[in-house]
């Protein structure tokens, strides 16, 4: 042990007589682990936030297209799945966009029925809470984001445009709680009638319709049959909005990672030029040692011990700083680039996510390729004559 | 004998194992963290699960710079330009790909 603690002590001393080089070496392979670790660990739990709400979105959604573009749907098609074996319930939603130009801000109009069975809920994501499942007409729940953007509490009243430019004022009657801002921070909920009026949707048309289907094995089979029986239909089934998430989020931070690979190249480069020979100063300090009689073997352990003091702190502290930049910090510009800018971003409090398999692939293709970097080349030097190594021959 | 000992505790080696300890203290004050916050993700279910139904989607609301990105996962693929004819895109907030086919299901009802 003891034989062990003293090759380490020398390779630190060694480590400090070139203390320039290792030290930004060491800054150097941090950087890289912090970065690469970031853009995954944002991206990871970014996905994941996403997939934790699908559970509670319809089974099957159907979306009219006509000329390749979204149209509101005729409820009426309500009628006609109802011969389908294994549908619970359809629901038509009506929701769209608003942009105000006020506050140059695009906001989530949905309309809400106080008599469907699904909307209880909505007492326990609103604040004041008691206002239960009601939402009378010129009424509104605001998003937290949308009452900051327009300076609004509950109480006050705002007014939005119809597509015929009349205005209409609505009561602030709740906001949704700041927990839920992740799905809330821009939305206006107004009741079904309100909602229509604002979107100009008309009666007897509905954005799309949410189909809850009895057995979830049958989701797929049932959404078969719906696009058989409606003529120019796009079904999403929600296990595919699942996938979406992984998707579209693993193409974002593959994209960026993309762009990293050339910091990843780099260090790669440095690592073969390690690997290939050392410098004259290096193999004269192995041909010393191995003259006062150190063995091949001390000069491993020695070069396995400084391939370790340089890569395993440095990649745990790539590692801490990112997840403390991610999830302690918000990670402030990386967020930017991943999410993009809007004039409503809701405060960024994700739950953590870590892929450890992700974490073990970095860490093989960073510390392992480094220390072997660090003997093959002092093997080679340390099994030559010592005088050869010496005199530089 | 003192100056035997002084010397032990000053080894440059138990300088190194330090730092690594202090990295590793860090590293598991970084897992404790994770771990509570998974911890408590089955109490926020409730309130996600009535957040996700009342607004009718999964979606974060953290694309709200054009309509066409606020919901990714229901886009439509020609909205980007209903804003205005050739407008800039919402870049990077637009940045995205087209979501994944669903096998055995046609999109889109086509004529046989």
């Amino acid at each position: 042990m003891n034989r062990y603690l003293n090759l380490l002590d020398f390779t630190i001393h060694s480590f400090f007589r070139r203390k320039g080089k290792n030290i930004s070496f060491l800054l150097l392979f941090s950087y890289l682990v912090f970065l690469f670790t970031s853009v995954l660990l944002l991206t990871g739990a970014i996905k994941k936030e996403a997939q934790r709400g699908v559970n509670a979105l319809p089974d099957i959604i159907i979306q009219k297209l006509t000329a390749g573009r979204q149209v509101p749907i005729p409820v009426l098609y309500e009628k006609k799945l109802n011969d389908i074996f294994g549908i619970q319930r359809i629901e038509p939603r009506i929701w769209g966009y608003y942009f105000d130009s006020p506050t140059q801000a695009n906001y989530t109009i949905i309309g809400y029925d106080s008599h469907k069975t699904w909307d209880k809920e909505l007492g326990l994501i609103v604040n004041p809470g008691e206002k239960g499942a009601n939402l009378e007409k010129g009424e509104a729940i605001l998003g937290v984001g949308v009452a900051k953007a327009k300076h609004l509490k509950p109480g006050k009243q705002f007014g939005l445009h119809t597509p015929d430019f009349r205005s209409r004022s609505f009561d602030v009657v709740a906001l949704f709680k700041a927990a839920t801002n992740l799905h809330t921070y821009d939305v206006i909920l107004l009741s079904t009638k309100d909602t229509r009026a604002i979107l100009g949707v008309e009666e007897g048309f509905a954005t799309d319709l949410g189909v809850y289907v009895y057995n979830k094995n049958e989701t797929t089979t049932i959404a078969k049959k719906i696009t058989k029986l409606l003529p120019g239909i796009r079904v999403v089934v929600k296990n595919q909005l699942a996938r979406t998430y992984d998707t579209v989020y693993s193409w974002k931070s593959g994209i960026i990672l993309l762009a990293l690979v050339s910091c990843l190249l780099a260090f790669a480069m440095m690592v073969w030029d390690k690997a290939s020979g050392l410098s004259a100063e290096e193999k004269r300090e192995i041909g010393i040692l191995k003259a006062t009689g150190w063995d091949t073997s001390d000069i491993l352990i020695m070069k396995f011990w400084e391939g370790l003091a340089i890569s395993l702190p440095s990649f745990m502290l790539g590692l801490i700083t990112s997840y403390i930049y991610t999830f302690f910090l918000g990670a402030p510009l990386l967020k930017h680039l991943i999410i993009g800018w809007s004039v409503l971003y809701p405060p960024f409090n994700i739950t953590p996510s870590v892929d450890f398999n992700q974490l073990l692939v970095l860490f093989s293709l960073t510390v392992i390729p480094y220390i072997i970097s660090t003997i093959i080349p002092s093997w080679k030097a340390a099994v030559i004559d010592p005088d050869t190594v010496i005199r530089g021959v | 004998m003192n100056d035997l000992r002084r010397k032990r505790y000053l080894r440059p080696s138990y300088y190194f194992f330090s730092i690594l300890v202090l990295l590793f203290m860090i590293a598991c004050f970084c897992f404790g963290h994770y771990v509570y916050a998974i911890k408590q993700e089955p109490a926020r279910i409730p309130l996600r699960r009535a957040a996700v139904s009342v607004v009718g989607s999964s979606d974060l609301s953290i694309n709200t710079a054009a309509r066409y990105i606020r919901h990714v996962s229901l886009s439509d693929l020609s909205t980007p330009f209903q804003d205005c004819p050739g407008c800039l895109d919402y870049f990077p907030g637009a940045f995205s790909t087209n979501p994944p086919e669903f096998f055995g299901i046609q999109t889109v009802f086509q004529k046989k």
